[in-house]
């Protein structure tokens, strides 16, 4: 019951990845961060049978922060900005979802290749995880709205996130929170530099940056 | 073995005889096509002993009445075994076919006798390049072929397309002779002979075995028009008569199969040639297919789909190399028969579609389908055998072009389920490679078919057309029949590539034929029975039909126009609105040039909208590449100055350094 | 493979040439349930493909044989797919490696037949459904290769008629995600095959947004009622493939299974009924972002699929 508990959110995240890849929407798009989030919070509850108390402490604050505290921010940065929808990337969304499928076939790939110690379930994880990452820098690099950068950024962060429960590095919960504290302060920073932008330029479009230069 | 030779120079001396009467243009048609069927006769009769399992015969040049038991002699051998002989029946059937076909389609004039003289030339090479067991020989025998093929294309000369066309054609048949020539080369100097058909074994622990892998690719893929290297097919096949396009894709393309199949006895398989194979033979099935559709010229179009099909017999040789290199037999046999098969199902379905665009552009002098529609009422025979090729190449039940992709992706399936990683990705890129160019495929030819031939005519000509006579149908009509006879014969078909494949795979014909007799029962049999099953559904049904319809009153009416009563031909779908929901999906692998002129001002006036779509590679790959040779070259023009007192120092100089190089 | 000459293998197509056309009741009924009306009654389309049988017909002068030949081609290709598909454990009256291939083909056969009776018509409404058909389409057949391939490999097996009756819900223990992967792939292909929202909508009235429904659009009389067969046989055949995912077969007992079979395509039929009242029909270029959608989730189970044999 467990595999097939843990297999479902590992499903879940690579269908949000393909879905962030697809979907034109901003505002959908941050909700399907959201639940990406949501689902990675709740993975080490699944893994770990919810003995421990500071496991649950520390699902209880990723869900909340990844769920509903970074999508609140951006909700809200997405309307001081305005249009909700995003510029037309140069990649085209049906090519971004075909790469992003080939992306993760190569991380199936990889994955076979890494000698990890363990049961079928982290055999699982590490492709998943790298594929998010590798989806997540991907979407930065393909899309062209300022708030699409900082979703990509939370994809990454959430497959690293996903990478490290997947390893078990122990004394996990220092090192999530400070990953936490990273994002948190990320999207803050990300948040105020948007609102200086958009004095500055007249759409969210970060290849338009380079007006800043004159 | 005399008779096969002596075939060969009954077509020639009869291409020689139609060159000398060319006066009386009918007589040397007759003469030359003459020549060429009992040229056919008497070659297969000779071949017919080595297709059914007598060992190859031999026969050297230098001891010409001798019999088949010549010296070894290594130089100037011709021989026959089972794997030529299949490629030699294809490519006389389609030939002799062509050629009665020819003999009604070609105009009366002066050109003729040349036109058939060439025509004979270029059926007896490519019958030489098949019995040919010397590597010498056999470029002599391609270069005929290349340059008769030649001579053929260009007929209509007085028309600018058709000179650039040949010159397209002249220069890629010469880059790929060149590879060959590197591969020879290389096979003489690590095999030590040039001998093909005869030889001892695969050569396995030449160092240069992926060079010459590469080499013989390039060559013959070249003539197989496989992508990246088909642009000149697609200019060379429209332009040329209809009966010579025929040959040249139907025959003359599967020389380069021929070619590939020998390198794979010449050379021990390896598992790169596999991925090469399949990386080449897939995106030639889907790029081809998706080029095709766009296209306004129906010959054109029919040409791209050519190097689709060519492109799946490539990735099932790509999947029988990975059956041998990993010793699974049973796999590479049904994988190389639905290879084998798939030529001989391409040489019969494109044959025909050819031959009915041939007949097309008789009765209505254009090509262009959007100036035609509605043909199917006013040449009801030529419309019938274009629909059974359009179905047999959509590879739909029960023709034969079914048969053999099915027995395709059941090897790919099967690679892909049951190989091991990665090489069972090689069995899931064939299986979508093929779904997806199917689907394609449907979608190009509901268009051909539904747009030539379907609905209301879009031009004078086309309402003005009639049914081609009777030389011209017959050959369509037989091609037709065989294509729903080889789809429902497929186990016997099967057993008769037997020997073919044991050649291939140099193993015995016993086992090749338990695999494929194991393989008919499981599977081909069933196949057959459904097809016969389908069959007497749809009889049934329409039977049915008719006697419901018997008593009731049945009327004649205008379609519904959405009650707009001016209905014209004009407000029919067109061929490109039919394609362009489809390529503008696959935009980034179809470049166009468009240009678009759009009403100024608030009034309605007159617009302007022209699209062409591009060959990708002709695009970015070989017309920057030539131009950049040319440009590089034209910094060199300098030499070219014209004062004669220079040339001669040049020849001087020239003879000086060879004087010192040569004594010092 | 044989081809059985029992009777009892028979018996699923026949209860498919029975009970299809009640699949399209149901689907009306549950679509009028959620506006607030009664609907027709359950029999109705058996009324209506009797007095369409006893009509008689017209046919526009452009048309050619093609035009005639064109339903009875259709009713009969997926009348023998039909004769391919295995119900519970009982195997298709022809099986054999690869048949799901000839399954394919076969609705390929008969959709080439009904675009080219479109396009016989002349007319541009049936030339823009064509065009839209054999696009849309052209999509569907790697994504339903993909998913047949991924349960061929998770049962080791070329057959649909082996492999149905290996895969069911008690199997799901240890590859529950693939199989829904596969599920919702095929469901998708299923609405598209079918020309149901949110690819096609079967109630418009308006030509230009039609797809299938103006491609028959110049049919009438019994070629009409042939047509309507048609759709309500695929419906059931293609219906058959994805709830046979979840039939356990081998746990049950032979009519237990094919009860729990013929019940599992009504509630299929209910869901396309609520899918086509709660949702809208998806605006044209975005379908093929649908269908590219429905083989990710395909290729996602194929990986899976061979993340467990591995």
């Amino acid at each position: 019951m467990n595999t097939v508990l843990f297999e479902i959110v590992l499903v879940v995240v690579m269908i949000a990845d393909i879905a962030l890849l697809g979907t034109s929407r901003i505002p959908a798009c941050i909700r399907i961060v959201a639940a990406q989030g949501i689902t990675l919070g709740l993975l080490p509850v699944v893994v770990d049978h919810a003995e421990r108390p500071h496991i649950i402490a520390l699902a209880a604050i990723t869900v909340v922060l990844r769920g509903f505290g970074f999508p609140w921010l951006l909700s809200r940065s997405l309307r001081m900005l305005g249009v909700p929808r995003e510029i037309h990337p140069p990649l085209g969304y049906a090519m971004s979802t075909v790469l992003g499928v080939v992306i993760l076939g190569y991380c199936f790939w990889l994955g076979a290749r890494f000698e990890v110690t363990g049961s079928g379930m982290t055999r699982l994880v590490l492709p998943v995880a790298l594929a998010t990452i590798l989806i997540g820098l991907m979407i930065t690099i393909v899309r062209r709205h300022a708030l699409m950068q900082v979703i990509g950024y939370l994809a990454l962060e959430n497959g690293i996130y996903a990478l490290g429960v997947g390893l078990s590095i122990e004394e996990q919960l220092i090192v999530e929170l400070g990953v936490l504290l990273d994002v948190f302060v990320g999207v803050f920073v990300m948040g105020i530099a948007l609102h200086h932008l958009h004095h500055e330029i007249e759409r969210p479009d970060v290849d338009l940056l380079d007006e800043l230069k004159h | 073995m005399i008779l096969l030779v002596s075939g060969l120079v009954v077509m020639v001396l009869a291409g020689v005889a139609a060159l000398g009467c060319r006066r009386i243009p009918r007589l040397a048609g007759t003469i030359a096509v003459s020549g060429v069927l009992s040229g056919s006769a008497l070659a297969l009769m000779g071949a017919f002993g080595a297709l059914t399992g007598r060992a190859p015969a031999r026969f050297t040049l230098s001891t010409a009445i001798a019999s088949a038991n010549a010296l070894a002699n290594d130089s100037g051998a011709l021989a026959i075994d089972a794997l030529g002989a299949f490629f030699l029946l294809v490519v006389l059937v389609v030939s002799s076919l062509a050629a009665i076909y020819g003999l009604g389609y070609l105009e009366r004039n002066t050109r003729t006798g040349a036109s058939w003289f060439f025509f004979n030339v270029l059926v007896a090479s490519m019958a030489f390049v098949v019995v040919a067991d010397d590597g010498f020989l056999f470029l002599i025998a391609w270069e005929l072929a290349a340059l008769s093929s030649y001579f053929l294309v260009v007929q209509h000369d007085e028309r600018a397309e058709v000179r650039r066309a040949g010159w397209v054609y002249l220069v890629a048949a010469h880059v790929g002779a060149a590879f060959l020539v590197v591969f020879f080369v290389l096979l003489g100097q690590h095999a030590g002979s040039l001998r093909l058909v005869s030889l001892a074994g695969p050569l396995s622990n030449a160092a240069p075995l992926h060079v010459m892998f590469v080499c013989a690719l390039i060559g013959f893929g070249t003539k197989a028009g496989l992508v990246p290297l088909h642009p000149w097919l697609v200019e060379a096949y429209p332009v040329a008569p209809s009966h010579v396009s025929a040959v040249l894709s139907g025959a003359m393309s599967k020389l380069g199969i021929y070619g590939l199949a020998r390198v794979l006895t010449l050379l021990d398989p390896q598992e790169p040639w596999g991925w090469t194979l399949i990386f080449v033979g897939s995106s030639s099935t889907v790029l081809a297919i998706l080029l095709a559709l766009p296209q306004r010229d129906l010959k054109r179009s029919i040409a791209y789909s050519s190097a689709e099909n060519l492109g799946i017999v490539a990735m099932a040789m790509g999947l029988g190399v990975f059956a041998l290199t990993r010793g699974n037999q049973g796999l590479a046999v049904v994988a190389l028969a639905g290879g084998l098969l798939h030529v001989a199902n391409h040489a019969v379905f494109k044959t025909l579609l050819f031959l009915a665009a041939g007949a097309l552009q008789k009765a209505t002098g254009t090509l262009d389908i959007e100036r035609l529609g509605g043909l199917l009422r006013r040449m009801p025979i030529t419309g019938a055998v274009f629909l059974v090729g359009a179905l047999a190449i959509c590879a739909l039940p029960p023709f034969n072009g079914f048969a053999s992709e099915f027995i395709l992706l059941v090897t790919a399936f099967d690679t892909a389920i049951s190989i091991p990683f990665p090489v069972d990705l090689s069995g899931l890129i064939v299986v979508l490679a093929l779904g997806l160019a199917s689907g394609l495929a449907l979608a190009c030819f509901a268009r051909l078919v539904g747009i030539v031939w379907l609905g209301e005519p879009r031009s004078d000509s086309a309402s003005a057309a009639c049914e081609v006579g009777f030389l011209m149908q017959a050959p369509m009509i037989v091609l037709a029949i065989a294509c729903l006879a080889i789809g429902l014969g497929v186990p016997w078909m099967l057993s008769g590539l037997e020997r073919p494949i044991a050649v291939l795979m140099n193993t015995s014909s016993d086992m090749v034929g338990g695999v494929l007799k194991r393989f008919s029962a499981a599977s081909l049999r069933t196949v057959v029975s459904v097809g016969a099953v389908l069959f007497g559904t749809i009889v049934a049904l329409a039977v049915v039909r008719k006697l419901m319809l018997r008593d009731r009153e049945v009327s004649q009416h205008v379609t519904w126009g959405c009650g707009y009563t001016a209905t014209s031909s004009r407000i029919q779908y067109t061929g490109s609105s039919f394609a362009e929901p489809i390529t503008e999906l696959f935009a980034p692998l179809i470049p166009h040039e468009s240009r678009i002129r759009l009403p100024t001002g608030t009034l309605p006036e007159a617009a302007e909208l022209e699209k062409h779509t591009l060959d990708p590679c002709e695009h970015w790959l070989y017309a920057p590449a030539f131009r950049t040779i040319r440009s590089g070259l034209g910094s060199l023009r300098w030499i070219q100055h014209g004062r004669i007192r220079l040339y001669v120092l040049y020849i001087i100089v020239t003879l000086l350094v060879l004087l010192a190089w040569n004594v010092g | 493979m044989m081809i059985a000459m029992e009777p009892l293998p028979y018996l699923p197509l026949v209860l498919a040439l029975l009970g299809a056309p009640m699949l399209r009741s149901v689907i009306n009924r549950t679509k009028a349930w959620f506006a607030g009306r009664r609907g027709p009654p359950l029999l109705q389309p058996y009324r209506d493909l009797r007095k369409l049988l006893s009509k008689g017909a017209v046919y526009s002068r452009t048309t050619t044989w093609m035009f005639r030949m064109g339903p009875a081609v259709g009713l009969s290709t997926v009348i023998v797919a039909a004769l391919l598909v295995p119900m519970a454990t009982i195997a298709a009256p022809f099986a054999f490696v690869g048949d799901l291939f000839l399954f394919g083909y076969l609705l390929a056969l008969g959709r080439l037949f009904t675009v080219l009776a479109a396009l016989d018509t002349g007319s541009p409404f049936e030339g823009m459904g064509a065009n839209r058909e054999v696009y849309f389409s052209a999509l569907t057949e790697p994504v339903l290769l993909l998913c047949l391939a991924t349960l061929a490999r998770q049962t080791d097996s070329l057959s649909l008629s082996r492999i149905y009756p290996a895969v069911g819900v008690f199997s799901w223990s240890d590859a529950t995600p693939l199989l829904v992967l596969v599920a919702a792939a095929m469901l998708i292909v299923f609405l598209t095959e079918n020309a149901r929202i949110p690819v096609d909508d079967p109630t418009t009235h308006l030509e230009l947004t039609m797809i299938h429904e103006v491609m028959v659009l110049d049919h009438g009389g019994p070629d009409l009622a042939f047509i309507e067969y048609t759709v309500a046989l695929k419906l059931w055949v293609v219906g058959q493939l994805i709830v046979g995912i979840f039939v356990p077969a081998t746990q049950l007992t032979l009519w237990g299974a094919m009860l729990a079979d013929v019940v599992g395509l009504f509630v299929l039929a209910v869901l396309v009924g609520v899918v086509e009242s709660t949702m809208a029909r998806l605006r044209m270029p975005n379908v093929p972002q649908l269908l590219l959608g429905a083989g990710a989730l395909a290729a996602m189970a194929w990986l899976l699929v061979l993340q467990v044999g591995s």
